[in-house]
């Protein structure tokens, strides 16, 4: 295993830059991890080993001439298999879609390219980031590095697995109901779901117009705001993107907690759905670091957290199914079974249950939103167990519905996961840092103070041990 | 739920393929769907509204 797979992305660029490393050496080391562990972790899909070291020697041909390639010049990256890649396969993981090769880059994925990074590969994730983890699909799940028998979280699988790896510093992940924050959470990794509209979808394949979002996966928190500052953007070809201004996501980094106000929603992991006290303990030990930190820390309270969860599923399965309507009837046997019934929910929902569900979705913002007029950011839970072995298919749905991840969908709002522990199983415990709209930077702020006095993040897998 | 309802409700959203292929996995999804319409929550008089306008970039600063 080498240092460099898991060192700071943001410090690796300022070594390119300066010459002291180059980035062929960087891609190697990273390829060499991934046919070394992608074996037993199965998070890559596809591999552009040969593209990336071409790529690769053109940039240090261009960083020798003194040129800036651009912001993640030289930094390796992977994608979610559901984001459009021009001339290479974009699967979602199905039979489906097995196939696929996109005519364009999708948003985010060409505002990666021309920041100079290099693409590794395309990543696993839950069929049609839905169904999983599925043994029944034309290519294996993805499983956790810390415990390759144990699941690694979805639908972003593979984003989570590949990072915390260290296969690649940073990949993107797509979130409907948690599928960026679950996997980080669960592989201890940081993982945004930045606010409904940041990040442009076009090219994504839809799961949820309404509630799909494309967020940034890193091992730390710097590299995630670097990250966003990348993707981040309007796009008029996104009907659900937001024209806000630019800015820096990386600009509270330093300036600490001391005087802001932090609301926990308790009840959510108390109450509502009672979390294992290894959860319940490692978010409330959270609070309380950021409390020592210098934050005013005060427990709020909203609606149940079912009423979130059960708004978010009819409304992501009403339109799932409406994307899925015509595969499911002529070629259902071409899903996995996990896809199938979960798509097909969709399809015994009416139409005014999806109009209840997005009249009821208004006034959870509402509620949701009040709850800032008294603090400044909010934190919670993310998953509520310990993570599950994967071939416990029993465990894994009954845990995969047990969070808190959904309402933030729901809403819109930015939120957060990063580590704040480990089980007894020596796998990660996480919870999540929730703000207002467009407001990631409070996040960011707040979740680098709580790195900067953790260690957390300073923990990798022994992989191979398993 | 018994065979027959089942039976309709795939023919009526065009699952008949799908009901050949695994009944239970479409039985379970329908008995899921209805659960949520069971649940569903109770929403405020229209009155409290705003105008229906599905705008979800909106949504969340509302």
């Amino acid at each position: 295993m080498s240092d460099l797979c898991f060192q700071d992305w943001t410090q690796v660029r300022a070594q390119l830059s300066a010459g002291s490393l180059t980035v062929e050496r960087y891609v190697e080391a990273l390829l060499a991890q991934i046919n070394a562990h992608d074996g037993e972790v199965n998070a890559f899909l596809t591999l552009c080993a040969e593209d990336a070291l071409t790529q690769a020697r053109s940039l240090d041909a261009r960083f020798a001439r003194g040129e800036d390639p651009g912001p993640l010049a030289g930094i390796p990256y992977a994608l979610k298999d559901i984001i459009d890649t021009e001339g290479l396969r974009t699967s979602c993981h199905s039979a489906i879609r097995a196939e696929h090769v996109p005519a364009h880059d999708a948003h985010t994925a060409a505002r990666m390219k021309a920041a100079g990074g290099v693409l590794l590969g395309k990543l696993a994730t839950h069929e049609f980031a839905i169904g999983g983890p599925s043994f029944d699909l034309p290519w294996p799940p993805a499983r956790n590095p810390w415990n390759t028998a144990y699941f690694p979280g979805g639908s972003s699988s593979g984003s989570g697995a590949a990072v915390a790896a260290g296969m690649v510093p940073m990949a993107l992940g797509t979130d409907t109901a948690g599928s960026v924050r679950n996997p980080a959470s669960l592989c201890g990794i940081v993982g945004m779901k930045p606010t409904y509209g940041r990040v442009s979808r076009r090219g994504v394949f839809p799961l949820s117009f309404s509630l799909d979002h494309v967020g940034p996966m890193t091992r730390r928190v710097g590299e995630n705001a670097t990250l966003l500052n990348v993707i981040a953007g309007y796009d008029e070809s996104d009907p659900g993107s937001a024209n806000v201004a630019n800015e820096d996501f990386t600009r509270g980094l330093d300036e600490g907690v001391r005087g802001l106000r932090v609301g926990v929603i308790r009840h959510f992991y108390a109450e509502d759905i009672e979390a294992q006290p290894v959860v319940r303990d490692g978010v409330d030990a959270a609070a309380q670091q950021l409390a020592r930190l210098g934050a005013d820390v005060i427990e709020v309270r909203t609606r149940p957290l079912r009423e979130y969860i059960e708004c978010n599923r009819v409304l992501l399965v009403s339109e799932a199914f409406a994307v899925h309507e015509k595969w499911l009837q002529e070629r259902p046997q071409d899903y996995g079974a996990l896809a199938r019934e979960r798509l097909s929910v969709g399809a015994f929902l009416s139409a005014v249950d999806y109009v209840q569900a997005n009249r009821t979705k208004r006034a959870l913002c509402a509620e949701m939103n009040t709850l800032f007029k008294g603090v400044d950011v909010l934190i919670t839970t993310s998953s509520m167990d310990e993570t599950c072995r994967i071939d416990d298919a029993v465990e894994v749905t009954r845990t995969y519905q047990r969070q808190s991840r959904a309402p933030f969908n729901l809403t819109g709002l930015p939120a957060l996961s990063m580590p704040c522990g480990f089980d007894s199983n020596g796998l990660p415990l996480a919870f999540q840092i929730v703000a207002p709209a467009f407001a990631e930077s409070l996040i960011y702020q707040v979740a680098s103070a709580y790195e900067a006095a953790t260690s957390w993040h300073q923990q990798q897998p022994t992989l191979g041990a398993s | 739920m018994d065979k027959d309802e089942l039976a309709r409700a795939a023919a009526e959203a065009g699952l008949e393929n799908f009901l050949a292929l695994d009944a239970e996995a479409l039985g379970r999804a329908y008995t899921a769907a209805l659960g949520y319409r069971e649940r569903r929550a109770v929403v405020g008089p229209l009155e409290a509204e705003p105008a229906h306008v599905f705008t979800p970039s909106r949504d969340v600063r509302s």
